[in-house]
C-alpha cells in the first residue's frame, strides 16, 4: 500500500518500523482487515467441506468427527475471528477517529495491544487442526459435553476465546472514550456518522457483555481441569447455568454483528441517492434501544432447554419487541431511497439490495423463532441455520464486503474494478439465496441441524444438493473479491480524495489520509448528509436540535 | 387459513402450532413483499439519469416516522398476545390422568420406559386417542427430544426431568424421533421411531416389550450399557477390554498362555469370577453388578448378535 508523502517525514520507514511497531490507527485497522479476511478464507473453506458432505445422503467425504470439528471451526472462525474483529476492529478503527475528526485513537499503544492480542487468539484457535486436536463441541461448547470432550483442542479454544474477550474489552474502551473525548470542535453527538453512532453502541454491548462470556469459559475451563463442579450434575452443578450466561453475551453479539453492518449502510446509502439520510435521530436512538433490549432476549435460545415453558414468554415479548427498531431503520433506508439520485455502484448494490434484501427474510424469520410455540419445533433445526445465515451472511457479510469497496480508495489510493464489483454482487445474489433458502424448508420438514448426513428423511436430498451448490457458487463471488481487491491494488486507477462526493470527514484529507490524518483539526458545521436540492424540508435537521456534550 | 401445506401434524399441538406458523407466515409475506417491492421500486425508479442528478432534501417526516413505528409495534404486540395464549396452553396441555412414558436420552440411543416396567429401546408405540406424555431426562450429556410430526421438542438434561405433552395422538405410519441437541460423534445416528397403536395392537406391544426387557438379547443390551460398555466396544475398536463384536465363537489367548472359546461358559465365569481366566494383553476386570441366571443369559445372547 502506498504510503502517502508527508511533509517533513524524512525517510521511508522499514516494514518493521512501518507495520509491526505502528501504534496509527489507520494501519491497525488495515492489519485487522488483512488477518480477518485471511482468517475468513480458512471459516470458508470449512464451511464448503461440510457442505460437500452434505451434498449427498450418505457421503463420506469427511467422517462423523471430523465433521463435527468442522462445523466447530467453521462458526468459531466465522463469529470470533471474521465478522466481530472485522466490524469491531478494522473498520472501527479505521473509521472511528477520522470520521469524528481526530488524529488517532484516545489509547494508540491500546489499540496496538488489542490487534496482536486479537492475532494471539487468532492463533490459540486456530493451531489446533496442526496439533490434531481440533475441537467438536460446537461454537456454543455446551456443557457436560463440552467438559467430556477429549483433548488439548477445547482447551486452546477456551484460551483464545478468552484473549480474543480481552482483545475486544480494550477496542471497546478505546472506541468509546475516543468518541466522548476526541471529538473534532463542532462534532457534536448529533453531527456524528451513523457509522460512529453505530460504534458506540457496539462497543458498550461488548464492554458489558464479554465478562459474561469469560466467566461461562472460565468455569467451564475449571470444571476440565480443577475439579470444580459449576456445571456437573451429580455433584449439584447446573449446566443451564452456561446456557445462561453464554448467551447472555453471545445474543447481543450477533448484535455486534449486524449494528454496525447497518451503520455501514447508513453511510452508503445517502452518498449514492444524494439524499439526506432519512429520520437520522430514528437511525441512532434504534442502534441505542437495540442495544439495550439485545440484553434482554438472551433466554429464546433456551426455550426448549429445560425451563418451563412459560419461562419463555417475557423473552419472546422483548424478542418481538426488538423487530421495531429494526423495521424503523428498514423504512429510513428505503425513504432514503425515495426520490432519490442512486448510482448503482457495487457498495450501493451490496448495501441496498444485498444487505436490505437479505437481511428482511433474515429477520422475518426471527419472529417465527421469537414465538415460543414455533420455536419449540424449530430451534436446534436447519431453519434456524437458514435464519442466522440471512443474517450474518446475507445481511452482515454484505454489509462488510460493501464496506471494504466503500473505503478501498481512501485506505488503498486506488480504485477498484466496478464492473467486476457488480457482478460479484449478482452472483453472491443469487448463491446465498440458492444456499440459505433451501435450509427453512429442510427445518420445518424435519433436519435437525448438526448433523453429517440425513438417511431419516428422504426429502431433504433435494434441499440439501441446492444448498451445496449454492454454497459454491458464494465461494467463487468470494473469490472475485479477494481478485479484485489484490489486483486493483496495482492495477486499479488512482482514486481522488473523494471520488464519491461524500460529506463525512475521512472523504476531506488525501487517499489514502496523511499520517496524524489532519494537518490541521477540522471544525464541523453541519451534519454530513447534507445532500439533495429543492428542499423544504432543510429546516428540520437545524443545529438547535444539537445536543452538546 | 388453510394449513394442509405443511406436512400434517398428528396432535392438537401441531395443528395448533402450525396455524400460528401461517398466520407469522402471512404476516412476515406482507411485509416482505412490502418491503422488497419499495425496495425494487425505488432502485428503478429513481436511478441517477441526466435528468436527476440530485435527490431531494428531505429529512425526515416526523408523522410518517411514527406511524411505521406504531404500526409495527401494535401488530407485534397482537402477536405476542397471541402466542403467550398458545404457550400456556401447551404447558396446560399434559392431563392429569396422562398416560406417561419416561425417555432416557444416552449417547447415542433413546429409553422408552412404561409403566408396566417394561422398556424399549430406539423404537416406541403410544396409545390412539390417549393422553399421552413424556418425562424426558439424560444420564450423559444435553440431547433433545423432537419428533417434527408433533411439531414438539425438548432438550434431555442430565439431572433434570422435561416434559412433553403429546396430547392425544392420531396416525397409522412410523414417526421419525431424533436427537436435536448436538451431543458427540453419533449425535447424527441418534434416531428412534415412534408408532400409534389401537387398545388390542398397544397393549400387545407392551406385553412383547415387558418380556423383552425381562430376558433376550435387548434386555442384554441395556444391562451392558448401564455396566459394561463404558469399558468394552461393541464396533471392534479397543478400549479397557476387548471388543465384544465378533467376539462369540471366536477363539481367544490368556495370559497363561491357554486358548480358550468364547462361549456361554467363558461369558458366564468372566463376568462372575473376572480374575479366572484373563484375555492376553488385558488386566483383570473389576468386579461388576451381580447378575442373576437370567441376567447373564441376556447379556450373552446381545454378544451373540454383535457379530
Ligand atoms: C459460504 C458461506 C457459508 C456457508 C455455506 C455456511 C454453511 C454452514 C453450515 C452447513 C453450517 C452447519 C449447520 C449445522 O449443522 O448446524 C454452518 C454453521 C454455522 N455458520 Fe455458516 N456458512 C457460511 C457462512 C457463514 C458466515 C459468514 C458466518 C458468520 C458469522 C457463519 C456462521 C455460522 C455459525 C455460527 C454456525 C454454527 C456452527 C455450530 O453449529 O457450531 N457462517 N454454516
Ligand atoms: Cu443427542
Amino acid at each position: 500500500m502506498a504510503t502517502a508523502a508527508v511533509a517533513g517525514t524524512v525517510r521511508p520507514k522499514s516494514f518493521w518500523r512501518d507495520w509491526v511497531l505502528t501504534v496509527d490507527h489507520k494501519k491497525i485497522g488495515i492489519m485487522y482487515a488483512v488477518t480477518g479476511l485471511f482468517f475468513l478464507i480458512f471459516g470458508g473453506l470449512a464451511a464448503l467441506a461440510i457442505r460437500t458432505q452434505l451434498a449427498m445422503p450418505g457421503a463420506e467425504v469427511l467422517k462423523p468427527d471430523s465433521f463435527n470439528q468442522f462445523f466447530t471451526m467453521h462458526g468459531t472462525i466465522m463469529i470470533f475471528l471474521f465478522v466481530i474483529p472485522m466490524l469491531a476492529g478494522a473498520f472501527a478503527n479505521y473509521l472511528v477517529p477520522i470520521m469524528v475528526g481526530a488524529q488517532d485513537m484516545a489509547f494508540p499503544r491500546m489499540n496496538a495491544l488489542s490487534y496482536w492480542l486479537y492475532l494471539l487468539g487468532g492463533i490459540g484457535l486456530m493451531i489446533s487442526p496442526l496439533l490434531g486436536a481440533m475441537p467438536d463441541v460446537g461454537w456454543t461448547a455446551y456443557p457436560p459435553y463440552s467438559i467430556e470432550s477429549k483433548g488439548i483442542g477445547l482447551d486452546l479454544w477456551v484460551t483464545g476465546v478468552h484473549i480474543l474477550g480481552l482483545s475486544s474489552i480494550l477496542g471497546a474502551i478505546n472506541t468509546i472514550v475516543t468518541i466522548f473525548n476526541m471529538r473534532a470542535p463542532g462534532m457534536t453527538l448529533n453531527r456524528m456518522p451513523l457509522f460512529v453512532w453505530a460504534m458506540l453502541v457496539t462497543s458498550f454491548i461488548q464492554l458489558f457483555g464479554v465478562p459474561a462470556l469469560a466467566g461461562a469459559v472460565t468455569t467451564l475451563l475449571f470444571d476440565r481441569h480443577l475439579g470444580t463442579v459449576f456445571y456437573s450434575v451429580a455433584a449439584g452443578g447446573d449446566p443451564m447455568l452456561y446456557q445462561h450466561l453464554f448467551w447472555f453475551y453471545s445474543h447481543p453479539a450477533v448484535y455486534v454483528m449486524v449494528i454496525p453492518a447497518m451503520g455501514i449502510v447508513s453511510e452508503i446509502i445517502p452518498v449514492f441517492s444524494r439524499k439526506p439520510i432519512f429520520g437520522y435521530h430514528a437511525i441512532a436512538y434504534s442502534s441505542v434501544t437495540i442495544g439495550l433490549l439485545g440484553f434482554l432476549v438472551w433466554a429464546h435460545h433456551m426455550f426448549v432447554a429445560g425451563m418451563q415453558v412459560e419461562a419463555g414468554i417475557p423473552f419472546m415479548v422483548t424478542s418481538l419487541i426488538i423487530a421495531v427498531p429494526t423495521a424503523i431503520k428498514i423504512f429510513n433506508w428505503l425513504s432514503t431511497l425515495w426520490k432519490g439520485s442512486i448510482q448503482f455502484t457495487t457498495p450501493l448494490l451490496f448495501s441496498a439490495f444485498g444487505f436490505i434484501f437479505l437481511f428482511a427474510i433474515g429477520g422475518l424469520s426471527g419472529l417465527f423463532l421469537a414465538a415460543v410455540p414455533i420455536d419449540i419445533h424449530l430451534h436446534d433445526t436447519y431453519f434456524v441455520v437458514g435464519h442466522f445465515h440471512y443474517v450474518v451472511f446475507g445481511g452482515t457479510m454484505m454489509a462488510i464486503i460493501a464496506g471494504l469497496f466503500y473505503w478501498y480508495p481512501k485506505a488503498t489510493g486506488r480504485m477498484y474494478n466496478e464492473k467486476l464489483g457488480i457482478w460479484t454482487f449478482w452472483i453472491y445474489f443469487f448463491g446465498t439465496n440458492l444456499t440459505f433458502f433451501p435450509m427453512f424448508l429442510a427445518g420445518y420438514l424435519g433436519m435437525q441441524r448438526r448433523v453429517y448426513d440425513y438417511i431419516h428423511t428422504p426429502e431433504m436430498f433435494l434441499w440439501n444438493k441446492l444448498a451445496t451448490a449454492g454454497s459454491f457458487i458464494i465461494g467463487f463471488a468470494t473469490i472475485l473479491v479477494f481478485y479484485n481487491i489484490l489486483v486493483s491494488l496495482w492495477k486499479g486507477a488512482k482514486a481522488e480524495a473523494n471520488p464519491w462526493g461524500a460529506q463525512t470527514l475521512e472523504w476531506t484529507v488525501s487517499s489514502p489520509p496523511p499520517e496524524h490524518n489532519f494537518h490541521e483539526i477540522p471544525v464541523v458545521t453541519a451534519y454530513p448528509y447534507n445532500f439533495g436540492v429543492s428542499g423544504k424540508d432543510h429546516k428540520r435537521f437545524s443545529d438547535d436540535d444539537a445536543v452538546r456534550v | 387459513m388453510p394449513t394442509n401445506w405443511l406436512p400434517e401434524s398428528i396432535n392438537i399441538i401441531g395443528k395448533q402450532v402450525d396455524s400460528l406458523f401461517v398466520l407469522i407466515f402471512g404476516i412476515s409475506l406482507v411485509a416482505f413483499i412490502l418491503v422488497e417491492f419499495l425496495l425494487i421500486f425505488f432502485l428503478i425508479k429513481y436511478k441517477r439519469t441526466k435528468q436527476n442528478q440530485e435527490g431531494l432534501a428531505v429529512h425526515g417526516n416526523t408523522k410518517l416516522e411514527i406511524i411505521w413505528t406504531l404500526v409495527p409495534a401494535l401488530i407485534l404486540v397482537g402477536l405476542g398476545i397471541y402466542s403467550t395464549q398458545m404457550t400456556y396452553d401447551i404447558q396446560k396441555a399434559s392431563a392429569a390422568d396422562a398416560y406417561e412414558i419416561e425417555v432416557i436420552g444416552r449417547k447415542w440411543s433413546w429409553e422408552f420406559k412404561y409403566p408396566n416396567g417394561a422398556s424399549t429401546i430406539n423404537k416406541f408405540m403410544v396409545p390412539e386417542g390417549k393422553d399421552v406424555v413424556l418425562k424426558v431426562t439424560s444420564v450423559d450429556v444435553i440431547h433433545s427430544l423432537w419428533i417434527p410430526d408433533a411439531r414438539l421438542k425438548q432438550d434431555a438434561v442430565p439431572g433434570r426431568e422435561t416434559v412433553i405433552p403429546l396430547g392425544k395422538l392420531q396416525g397409522g405410519k412410523e414417526y421419525p424421533v431424533i436427537c436435536a441437541e448436538y451431543c458427540g460423534t453419533a449425535h447424527t445416528k441418534m434416531l428412534a421411531t415412534m408408532t400409534v397403536g389401537k387398545e388390542d395392537e398397544f397393549n400387545k406391544f407392551l406385553a412383547d416389550a415387558k418380556k423383552a426387557s425381562e430376558e433376550g438379547p435387548q434386555a442384554g443390551e441395556k444391562l451392558a450399557m448401564q455396566s459394561c460398555l463404558s469399558c468394552h466396544s461393541i464396533d471392534g475398536s479397543k478400549s479397557a477390554g476387548p471388543s465384544w463384536k465378533g467376539l462369540y465363537g471366536s477363539e481367544k489367548k490368556l495370559t497363561n498362555g491357554q486358548m480358550v472359546k468364547v462361549d456361554d461358559e467363558y461369558i458366564k465365569e468372566s463376568i462372575t469370577n473376572p480374575g479366572a481366566k484373563v484375555p492376553e494383553g488385558y488386566s483383570p476386570m473389576p468386579p461388576v453388578a451381580k447378575f442373576d441366571e437370567k441376567q447373564l443369559k441376556s447379556i450373552t445372547e446381545y454378544i451373540k448378535t454383535l457379530k
